[in-house]
């Protein structure tokens, strides 16, 4: 049987390989269940394709993985994954440059794709949110989804806090301002 | 806080539990209603911005990392059998490199090697002093020590010893012949290329490749050293 006791060199007590291959594997799961939600809609509304938002997500958590021991506080690894998988988005555009193809070669997916049992009013909520400028469309799904204040977001998006605060203001502007552009429609059905 | 400043702070964050805030809400009826507005819009935000996840999205990552982890585990090891077959090699070359330098014998400059034997020959004095009839069993046990054997008669050996010649051991012999005493300096570890001449105020001599190293004949007369050299070289045989 192998001796699964802790080894001691000097004054320093080592985790037998084993331990420490259970301890990492145990972590990385947890911070899978708690944030992997949370990730997929951020990455979802980043991108808006469900398709990229899935690969973005399982290529965050892959990094994590791999660099996982320079995760020293568990209450940052929210940020930290979420600063993972910004960088894997931007990636994906510095890919995207050099990848260019016919528009007509391709089926473009329909971004907003809600259920038949998705509310009108949801519809065009959905739509207002993609069609948000990405410096506005960010720090909101920080602050909703992430559930950051708003001088975490401008840490989180090395941002100045008077920007940030502007850009919160102006994505629910916006937002307000194409929804009752949307209510005014002729045709709506108001229920 | 003025009545702009609040309407942008309740439109930022509804929720704000700043005290100036709060305060400033609770001044008006509408101010109150203004946050709760924004409440509710920011719930109805939130109810959009909730979307579904894919099924098992969480069990496809853990399964994603397993399979990255044992592809690593897999590299790691192939890598770790790599480096062992490497490591064994050049241990191996080593030793081999290292037995073939000790077991072939040194090549190594004739002129040199020519110098050596001729301060060999003048240092032991004492060999060409020696009046001895050495029995042929011990020329052929001294000689199979060094894989060695005669086929035939050399003449009478008046001296016969081990010697040090260039950081090497040989074979000294002394023969009795007619022209006069002859020295014999067989150098089975020393490996020459090409013969070389061996002379200076007292002896002539020469150095030439056997077999097996390397043998030296040295004298006070030329003529004897081609007649000894003969001599060896028909009665003396290399076995191994």
């Amino acid at each position: 049987m192998f001796n699964m006791k802790k080894r001691t060199i000097g004054k320093k007590t080592i985790e037998p390989p084993v331990y420490k291959d259970v301890s990492r594997q145990k972590r990385f799961e947890t911070l899978a269940k708690a944030y992997s939600s949370d990730l997929y809609r951020f990455a979802f509304w980043l991108c808006s394709n469900h398709a990229i938002a899935d690969d973005l997500v399982q290529e965050t958590f892959l990094r994590a993985w791999k660099a996982l021991d320079k995760l020293e506080d568990e209450k940052k690894a929210k940020s930290w994954l979420i600063t993972i998988l910004r960088r894997e988005n931007a990636r994906r555009f510095e890919r995207k440059r050099f990848d260019l193809v016919d528009i007509e070669d391709v089926v473009v997916e329909d971004k907003v794709n809600p259920g038949p049992e998705q509310s009108i009013e949801k519809q065009q909520f959905h739509q207002a949110i993609l069609n948000l400028d990405i410096d506005y469309r960010e720090p909101l799904l920080l602050q909703t989804i992430g559930g950051y204040k708003t001088s975490e977001i401008a840490q989180l998006l090395k941002l100045n806090l008077n920007t940030v605060n502007t850009r919160l203001f102006r994505a629910r502007d916006q937002l307000k301002r194409q929804l009752n552009k949307d209510m005014l429609q002729p045709g709506r059905v108001n229920r | 806080m003025d009545d702009l400043e609040f309407r942008k702070s309740a439109t930022i964050d509804p929720d704000n539990q700043d005290p100036e805030f709060l305060k400033k809400k609770q001044q008006s009826q509408y101010n109150h209603r203004f946050v709760n507005d924004q409440q509710t819009f920011n719930q109805e935000l939130l109810e959009t911005l909730t979307i579904p996840t894919p099924e098992n999205l969480t069990d496809r990552i853990i399964l994603t990392q397993q399979l990255l982890q044992h592809k690593q585990q897999r590299l790691k090891k192939r890598q770790r059998l790599w480096r062992n077959w490497l490591t064994g090699s050049v241990a191996a070359a080593i030793i081999i490199t290292f037995s073939v330098h000790l077991l072939t014998p040194a090549t190594i400059n004739a002129a040199q090697l020519a110098q050596s034997v001729i301060n060999h020959v003048h240092d032991d004095t004492h060999a060409l002093n020696v009046r001895m009839d050495v029995p042929k069993s011990s020329i052929d046990t001294m000689l199979a020590s060094y894989g060695g054997k005669l086929k035939g008669p050399i003449g009478q050996v008046s001296f016969l010893g081990h010697c040090i010649v260039g950081g090497h051991t040989g074979i000294h012999m002394v023969l009795n012949t007619p022209q006069g005493l002859v020295t014999v300096i067989l150098l089975p570890n020393q490996s020459i290329n090409q013969p070389s001449l061996l002379t200076d105020s007292q002896y002539s001599g020469i150095l030439y490749p056997s077999e097996k190293g390397s043998i030296a004949i040295i004298a006070e007369h030329k003529k004897s050293i081609e007649d000894t050299r003969q001599n060896i070289n028909q009665n003396l045989n290399w076995i191994i």
